[in-house]
């Protein structure tokens, strides 16, 4: 959930990447630390295994500008992928905005995707969520490899909700600020929806 | 969870007057109240406090989170205090409402007792400062959202700009 705070001026939002071990999770994140604008991002956290697998999660914040006097805040993460961690997924995923689902698009890594998007299904259905009422961006990584499936088989096999979704080489950056453009896009759009059902219902005027 | 949740600049105050007196009695490095997510709603920070707060809310929240259902796998439900005692500083958390903790880091004049005592007598008071605000206070500020979310989106298209991107020959 969005935590909109009147008093200091913000709006922040948590942006959870998701995805199978391996998938190019903090490989996405660590792109957005190393190029965006250095105003705007808070230092990068990552809770590593010494063979630098995320063994808790990654964390990077990034503040924009106002706008209507409202700073707007973006905190990301990503989850561990390896399935033996899932208990810390499902602590990560707490009061969360948007995903960003990273699918590794090698043909032999079809199963640990479709494990990864189902356990992401069943770890927000076990705290009352669904992605239905999040923003969702499917990210489909690794497109600069060969034995890859096409972007829309791979679509039609994970992509159940019907999301906006993004070819990516996370290595190299294309299509990593598209997906957090799209989300962070969503996730706002959302807040401004559930804003605009609080306001007085006219006919009681 | 799928709501939003919304803090009043009159909250706000509350809770800020009640970590200021708290902060009177134990001279902490730093005292801020945090949400369960990981974001911050306020913190007051000592001179020459060199943490990064945002990483701090970040990792006290996770740490906290993990603690607590390390004590729910050992049939523990009630789990609401949590201490790290380091050689120069101890940090101690303590959940406030089911949404929001309370972080104190504290260096080693401070005794652990006083911070137990003193930071769970505020709990209550902070948790009725933060209870939450009535819809039709919130709704009042929140008539504008159209307009800046489409500031927003345009911050977003600048910052986001996918110029920078390097595209590979597949």
């Amino acid at each position: 959930m969005a935590l909109i705070n009147l008093a200091a001026g913000e709006i922040n939002y948590k942006i959870v990447y998701y995805g199978c071990a391996l998938g190019g999770k903090t490989t996405s994140i660590q792109y957005v630390y190393k190029k965006i604008t250095p105003q705007v991002k808070g230092k990068l956290v990552s809770i590593a295994t010494e063979e630098e697998r995320t063994l808790y999660f990654d964390f990077l914040p990034l503040t924009l500008d106002k706008v209507r006097g409202l700073k707007t805040r973006f905190h990301l993460y990503t989850v561990p992928g390896q399935p033996q961690y899932n208990a810390s997924r499902k602590l990560v995923i707490q009061g969360i905005d948007g995903i960003v689902f990273v699918a590794d698009s090698q043909i032999d890594r079809l199963d640990d995707n479709v494990e990864a998007y189902l356990n992401m299904w069943d770890n927000l259905a076990d705290q009352g969520d669904s992605p239905l009422d999040l923003g969702l961006v499917m990210q489909y990584n690794k497109r600069d490899l060969t034995g890859i499936f096409p972007s829309a088989d791979l679509n039609d096999l994970l992509n159940q909700t019907d999301s906006d979704w993004v070819e990516s080489c996370a290595l190299t950056g294309e299509g990593v600020f598209e997906a957090l453009r799209n989300v962070t896009k969503q996730v706002i759009a959302r807040t401004n929806a559930a804003a605009e059902g609080m306001a007085p219902d006219p006919s009681r005027a | 969870m799928g709501k939003n949740q919304t803090l009043l600049k009159s909250q706000l105050e509350a809770a800020v007057l009640l970590l200021k007196k708290l902060s009177e009695e134990l001279s902490p490095q730093y005292i801020g109240l945090i949400t369960t997510s990981g974001h911050t709603l306020t913190s007051l920070a000592a001179t020459g406090f060199n943490g990064d707060s945002d990483s701090l809310a970040s990792l006290a929240s996770g740490s906290f989170a993990a603690t607590r259902e390390m004590a729910r796998l050992m049939d523990d439900f009630d789990f609401t205090v949590m201490l790290h005692e380091g050689n120069n500083v101890n940090i101690y958390i303590v959940q406030v409402t089911d949404d929001v903790l309370l972080v104190i880091c504290f260096g080693k004049k401070t005794h652990i007792g006083k911070v137990r005592l003193l930071a769970g007598r505020m709990t209550g008071a902070l948790a009725e400062a933060l209870r939450n605000a009535p819809p039709e206070l919130t709704r009042q500020r929140l008539t504008q959202a159209d307009v800046y979310a489409e500031g927003v989106g345009r911050v977003i298209d600048e910052l986001f700009d996918v110029e920078g991107e390097q595209h590979g020959p597949y």
